[in-house]
């Protein structure tokens, strides 16, 4: 399956920064059906702008459209001229947390070497991930250069720890019941 | 001079069952899938029944009702990537998925068309188009090759002039995955763990030995 990253528009009904507005207005409207819904659609006072107002099960939504522009953004590229080139990317491990520094096992991802444990400064760490670092959290290391527009280089680093959905109820019972399994096995032996 | 690697980017593609309205920036908050200021300060595109767009500093998200599409444009987050779209389908366990394709896409830039070119000639030689066309020149082109582990599926590779540079070259590779068929819901969605969770390594790496291969077809300095 082949996808370009650029969304052609499905419709030729424009549409931008569409807002999601509920129990719109209902009169003056000009209506068409659609299968399983209701759509209508009324000029604003804005030149070049129309109120969409969609029915579906009973709820109704109302968009206000710009007809000039396209009905879905493609999505933002970064500035081809400046961007973040990877030059040594690992996936680390915490093994124990000091005051100021934190103990890891890394695994390179990208680059040279073989697995290591090293001591890494808390603030390394990006700011809103410091409530993460405990023993067994995992997080991805990357290192290399913001390339500007000029050819200037800036080394750069970056630590961000993975984040998972919570655990169920059930997932967490799961777990309990294998390692009361695992614990029984060894005591077996 | 070697080609510089101008832009780069990672997009899972998972075609499905899906409702796009709950795929809001502060629904994969509440499920701790991105940090709560990265949600907050997401710009929403459109979020309507058939359709949701919204991006984030680094993930871009595109849902319609049979697609979903997560990805993003540095490379420093595509573990990161990788980690939203398994922890949004294990959440959405009970999603029917059918296919997944792990796709990686690098503009490069060369520094004058006689190496442009370079790249077009190795991949499309010239002599026997010359016999049928006026000035032909290398539009597009796909080569698909079998999947060599023990999943279903192919290995996809698009190589066209690029639209951000003047001598560019996009090279696009697709990694395709026939996840199980729809009567096995829960499956699907295991089966996409499994294999983003063990197969993300390998496929990120065989993307950029392809990309670095094609891209040294320009490189006229060897």
């Amino acid at each position: 399956m082949t996808e370009s990253t650029m969304i052609s528009p499905s419709t030729t009904k424009p549409l931008h920064n569409a807002t999601l507005i509920p129990a719109g207005e209902l009169d003056k409207a000009k209506w068409q059906n659609i299968v399983g819904y209701e759509r209508g659609s009324r000029p604003n006072s804005d030149e070049g702008n129309q109120t969409q107002i969609d029915i579906l099960n009973g709820e109704s939504y109302t968009l206000d459209i710009n007809l000039q522009q396209p009905l879905l953004s493609p999505p933002s590229l970064v500035d081809r001229r400046e961007y973040f080139h990877v030059t040594q990317k690992w996936e680390g491990y915490v093994i124990d947390v000091g005051q100021d520094v934190f103990l890891a096992r890394l695994i390179p991802i990208k680059g040279e070497g073989s697995e290591l444990e090293a001591e890494i400064y808390l603030e390394e760490v990006d700011l809103p991930d410091h409530a993460l670092v405990e023993p067994g959290a995992v997080f991805y290391w990357n290192i290399g250069y913001f390339i500007k527009p000029s050819g200037n280089r800036i080394k750069a680093s970056q630590i961000r720890f993975q984040l998972l959905p919570p655990w169920t109820k059930g997932e967490l019972e799961k777990a309990r019941a294998r390692a009361a399994k695992l614990i029984n096995l060894i005591d077996d032996v | 001079m070697r080609p510089q690697l101008i832009i780069q980017a990672a997009n899972i593609i998972i075609r499905g069952q899906f409702i796009p309205t709950m795929f809001h920036p502060a629904w994969f908050a509440t499920q701790n899938l991105i940090r709560q200021q990265e949600a907050e300060e997401a710009e929403i595109k459109v979020i309507v029944p058939d359709v949701a767009v919204f991006e984030a500093e680094w993930l871009q998200v595109e849902v319609t009702r049979d697609r979903f599409r997560a990805a993003s444009f540095q490379e420093a987050f595509y573990e990161s990537l990788r980690d939203v779209v398994v922890g949004t389908f294990t959440v959405l366990h009970q999603t029917p998925l059918r296919v997944m394709g792990i796709n990686q896409e690098f503009h490069y830039e060369f520094d004058s068309e006689k190496a442009w070119h370079a790249v077009g000639n190795r991949l499309a030689p010239k002599p026997d188009w010359d016999e049928m066309l006026d000035n032909p020149g290398m539009k597009s082109l796909t080569m698909e090759g079998k999947r060599t582990d023990d999943y279903t599926g192919y290995i996809q590779v698009r190589v066209a002039p690029s639209t951000r540079a003047r001598f560019g070259v996009f090279i696009e590779v697709n990694d395709h995955y026939v996840l199980t068929s729809e009567k096995e819901i829960s499956a699907s969605t295991s089966d996409l763990e499994t294999i983003l969770s063990e197969k993300w390594l390998d496929s990120m790496k065989r993307s950029w030995d392809i990309a670095k291969k094609i891209s040294a077809f320009g490189d006229l300095s060897k």
